[in-house]
């Protein structure tokens, strides 16, 4: 989310039902961001705003319920898998079981109500198809379009990195309580 | 967790040199199995062991 009060980009991202670390705050988290290269002036399609200079820190945080408007605007573009044909994801959303989860949004010019720039599923769904598969986790995640090429991407997919192995933990140790 | 694995479908060079930068590397390529805009697309597999 754009604050321009403090004149920084600030993502935010829903860790859907991983739990907390222990030793970690559990609702803000700081790290740095690569987006620093939109050029001033440039609106993306679809928003009426004018879109923010990228810059400054990434601040992550649990969403709320509130949040998931903004969060599922996204996601009427079409999700594509190696397995199936497209589906949309506010029809996956809609059958209550589209094995993806909340997502998490990175909300660049839009914030609540507006479209979010990019999306991840929770960090490490379980995938239970069977015992070669009992340990093992998936992500999916989407920039939009508007939003390529300022290093969205790369930065949701070091924070998976990073997060990933702690969130795994947590879940086997609630899969097997 | 000590392997992240990432399935790239062919025809998206900037995913690829993204999970390259981050230290993906090609582990294999799984052919015609991949299917978007009514085409059948080659989807890359490309893996990061974390003990490593």
């Amino acid at each position: 989310m754009w604050s321009a009060a403090r004149g920084q980009f600030t993502t935010e991202t829903l860790r859907g039902n991983v739990p907390a670390r222990s030793g970690s705050p559990r609702t803000r988290d700081t790290v740095t961001s690569p987006l620093d290269t939109e050029p001033a002036g440039a609106a993306p399609v679809g928003v009426s705003a004018p879109a923010p200079k990228l810059g400054g820190s990434v601040i992550i945080r649990d969403a709320t319920s509130a949040d998931l408007d903004g969060i599922f605007a996204i996601t009427i573009r079409k999700c594509c898998t190696a397995r199936r044909p497209s589906i949309p994801c506010r029809k996956r959303r809609r059958s209550g079981s589209n094995g993806l989860g909340p997502r998490r949004a990175l909300s660049g010019a839009g914030g609540r109500g507006r479209w979010p720039h990019s999306w991840l599923g929770p960090i490490v769904h379980m995938v239970a198809n069977g015992r070669a598969y009992d340990r093992t986790g998936r992500e999916r995640g989407y920039v939009h379009e508007d939003a390529r090429g300022r290093g969205v991407g790369r930065l949701l997919l070091q924070e998976l990195i990073r997060q990933a192995p702690a969130a795994w933990r947590a879940r086997l140790r609630g899969a097997h309580c | 967790m000590h392997v992240f694995v990432a399935r790239i479908v062919e025809g998206n060079p900037a995913s690829r040199r993204l999970h390259e930068s981050l230290g993906f590397r090609t582990i294999g390529v799984m052919k015609r199995v991949g299917q978007k805009f009514g085409r059948l697309l080659d989807v890359r597999l490309n893996g990061l062991h974390l003990d490593q």
